[in-house]
């Protein structure tokens, strides 16, 4: 092209769309938010962070040195880079990738503000670590480290990079050059700054003199050393892996980073927009925000990402409810799907969860003191009111529930224009992780009363703490669906969960409050019905 | 139409010239463990019009996507004689998605620019801005694509593509959104683009444009090709 470069038409594209994005989100932060009340947050910010310095003290004795467990820290997190890879550290949105990802552009042009905008947020956040860490190490460690803002943002830098190159490296098929070359510089960079590492972590421990060329120059020498030396194994390292990054995009894009991008993007967008739609304070079931965070759509499409089955065909299915069947039948069955449709692994976990939350129920509901009795002091009332501190611990029983039961609630159903109440809506959706839990009552006090050790008393004597543990189960998950549909905000959230727990929470709280600690059960069993039938 | 007279040219050395637009091996392409498209061998020559039909969810589009390098596939594809994800083979061809991939923040002109600027053609600016008028958008050209409606989304998308002089054009869906009269000049763009040298696929599944079109009838169905 005649006077013009390939450059030129990034550069054209980024011109106009980022100053004009820029200028979208400024304003529409100025509306949503409002500058003055942003100024307001950073102008107090400021202020509580030079007071937090002003009041440090220099300890009475120090700190050990850090310079072992920074070691063994760093090169854990170096490992785990080298080891991971498999998705990519940034992608292109579906224009950028059709517009520019399949056009005769040379990649790196294409990636190199994304990467320019991943390098600036990585570079910050390691600024002011280092400058957190400056700032605390005379008065915890007796030393001066005014060179750890620059090293650590360098070292963000370098792993950044190494991340890129890792995924280079499994992106490319079999022999081709470009996965050679990604996976010699990853592991060549990689492998100095983790022998290095190492090296520095074995003096350490075994109490050797750390040499001093080694200890200034070692990759984390910028946190516990004070001279303009310690940037310069950093600073080599990045220009080491600046060009490798180049090198591995200055022709071919790896051949998963497309279909990758997509799915990302996609997922990208889906949280984006809740976070947009949450900041501008727009709630209400009927934008079907709570659809936005949908765990199994999130989980079909990183199975999409990794080629995983389960993007394509369900692993698993259960048998389809018969067509007469009532339209909570339905409800009930598609959220049971998608428990079972979950890899073994995350549903053993889920279980194992609400397995964990169930116990915690039993025990708020008085029954491990229950176990503890003997003869002379009798078994206290079934309420939910027992050990982990009365009120409190129902409290913490209740959000521990409401975590679980908020991955058991299944996908978000907006009723919108279908035909269906809302009471049909919150039973079909509840029934599967109410009766879950219940189920996992019989085992829950087992393991309850196994732990007590002197024998498990009669069913008879255990039937009201089950009971009350029954009733706080189904208040919470009700409480937690109800919430989350009412609000639109997820169940995974914990804005929902924390409502639910404080309104299960509510009479063992009151009643016990004005000593009628024997009326929460019944009371709990009266809300129970009572959310059960609000029409939202 | 002035840009529908536009020639083609086959840029590169001789191996590209003398290579076919495409060409596949057993290609396979899976996704989750599903095999979407399985043993396709098959060639385009230059002016040929290639329609790949099929039912929904046979392949065409996965297959398209996959030879422009969007989907990691096994076997063999060479485009003009050179691997599908280099920049050699990415200097020859165009593609279309189905949706229409378009910057919400750039107007229609400026989509034509930053496209003869991408595509290194600074004529296909002013071409593509002809193409425009011509399907209609002439109007629109100083405003963002993102208010207006499918159809048209899709006339921009179809015009910076066929502004462009590449010897291999790719269409996913082209005629999807489109009224009558725009059906009428794609169909003849996309045949003069064939008589004068180039090559041209495309996915559909209305009947009336093999009709239309009388293109070389390529099918997919179950993964396999026919035809």
């Amino acid at each position: 092209m005649t006077g013009t470069t390939t450059a030129d038409a990034v550069r054209y594209l980024r011109r106009r769309t980022v100053g004009r994005a820029a200028n979208s989100y400024r304003r529409w932060i100025g509306r949503a938010v409002g500058w003055w009340t942003i100024l307001y947050l950073i102008f107090w910010l400021v202020v509580f962070a030079i007071a937090g310095v002003e009041t440090l003290a220099p300890l009475a004795s120090f700190l050990p040195s850090p310079v072992g467990i920074l070691a063994a820290l760093a090169s854990v997190v170096l490992l785990a880079t080298l080891a991971g890879g498999r998705s990519p550290t940034l992608t292109l949105d579906r224009r950028d990738l059709y517009r520019l990802g399949l056009a005769p552009q040379q990649p790196w042009r294409v990636l190199r503000w994304r990467y320019s905008v991943k390098q600036a947020g990585a570079a910050v956040a390691g600024l002011l670590a280092g400058a957190v860490w400056s700032l605390l190490t005379p008065a915890l460690f007796g030393f001066q480290a005014w060179y750890a803002a620059p090293a650590l943002a360098l070292l963000a830098l370098v792993l950044l990079d190494l991340r890129w190159l890792r995924y280079a490296g499994h992106a490319h098929h079999g022999e081709h050059p470009a996965r050679g070359a990604a996976n010699r510089d990853s592991l060549v960079i990689g492998g100095v700054l983790l022998v290095a590492l190492v090296a520095v972590g074995v003096f350490h421990f075994t109490a050797a003199t750390v040499p001093e060329a080694l200890a200034l120059i070692q990759p984390l020498a910028g946190l516990t050393e004070n001279s303009p030396w310690v940037l310069s194994l950093p600073l080599l390292a990045l220009l080491n892996t600046q060009l490798a990054v180049r090198s591995s995009l200055r022709n071919e894009w790896p051949p998963r980073f497309g279909p990758q991008s997509l799915v990302l993007s996609q997922m990208q967008a889906l949280r984006a927009s809740q976070v947009l739609i949450l900041m501008a304070g727009i709630g209400g079931g009927g934008m079907g925000l709570g659809g936005l965070s949908d765990d199994g759509e999130r989980r079909r499409l990183l199975d999409a990402l990794h080629d995983r089955p389960g993007a394509t065909k369900p692993r698993r299915s259960l048998p389809l409810p018969p067509s007469h069947a009532p339209q909570w039948q339905a409800l009930a069955w598609r959220t049971a799907s998608a428990l079972y449709r979950r890899p073994l692994v995350r549903l053993g976990f889920t279980l194992l969860l609400a397995l964990l939350a169930v116990v915690a129920a039993l025990a708020a509901s008085g029954l491990a003191p229950a176990i503890a009795t003997t003869p002379e002091t009798p078994v206290p009332t079934g309420s939910t009111a027992g050990m982990l501190g009365g009120a409190l611990g129902v409290l913490l029983a209740a959000l521990f529930l409401a975590r679980s039961a908020s991955g058991l609630l299944g996908p978000y159903f907006d009723i919108g224009v279908r035909p269906v109440d809302p009471l049909t809506r919150s039973f079909g959706r509840a029934l599967p992780a109410m009766t879950l839990l219940v189920v996992l009552l019989l085992p829950a006090t087992v393991l309850l009363t196994s732990l007590g050790g002197a024998g498990a008393p009669p069913l008879g004597e255990l039937l009201p703490f089950i009971v009350g543990a029954a009733s706080l189960i189904g208040l919470v998950v009700l409480a937690l669906e109800k919430y989350s549909s009412w609000s639109g905000a997820a169940a995974s959230r914990i804005e929902p969960q924390l409502v639910a727990a404080m309104l299960a929470a509510l009479p063992a709280l009151l009643l016990g409050a004005f000593g009628m600690g024997d009326w929460t059960l019944i009371t709990q069993f009266l809300l129970l019905g009572l959310v059960a039938i609000i029409p939202v | 139409m002035s840009a529908n007279s536009s020639r083609q040219q086959a840029s590169g050395s001789g191996h590209a010239k003398e290579a076919p637009p495409i060409q596949t091996e057993e290609l396979r392409v899976s996704l989750g463990g599903v095999n979407i498209v399985e043993d396709v061998t098959f060639v385009l020559k230059r002016g040929e019009l290639a329609l790949l039909t099929g039912p929904n969810g046979a392949g065409k589009s996965t297959l398209l996507r996959a030879l422009v390098g969007l989907l990691p596939s096994r076997g063999e594809i060479a485009l003009f004689g050179r691997p599908n994800g280099g920049m050699s083979a990415r200097e020859r061809f165009v593609f279309v998605p189905d949706e229409p991939a378009l910057y919400e923040d750039l107007t229609l002109r400026e989509h034509a620019r930053f496209n003869a600027l991408v595509y290194s053609e600074p004529d296909a600016d002013e071409r593509a801005i002809a193409w425009l008028e011509e399907l209609g958008l002439g109007e629109k050209l100083d405003e963002f694509p993102g208010t207006h409606s499918r159809g048209m989304r899709q006339k921009l998308s179809l015009g910076l593509a066929l502004a462009l002089e590449r010897p291999l054009t790719l269409l996913d869906e082209p005629f999807n959104g489109l009224d009558v009269e725009a059906q009428e000049q794609l169909a003849d763009a996309l045949r003069a683009r064939a008589s004068a040298g180039g090559a041209v696929l495309l996915t559909g599944h209305q009947k009336e444009l093999a009709d239309r079109l009388k293109p070389r009838h390529l099918e997919l169905r179950n993964g396999l090709l026919h035809g």
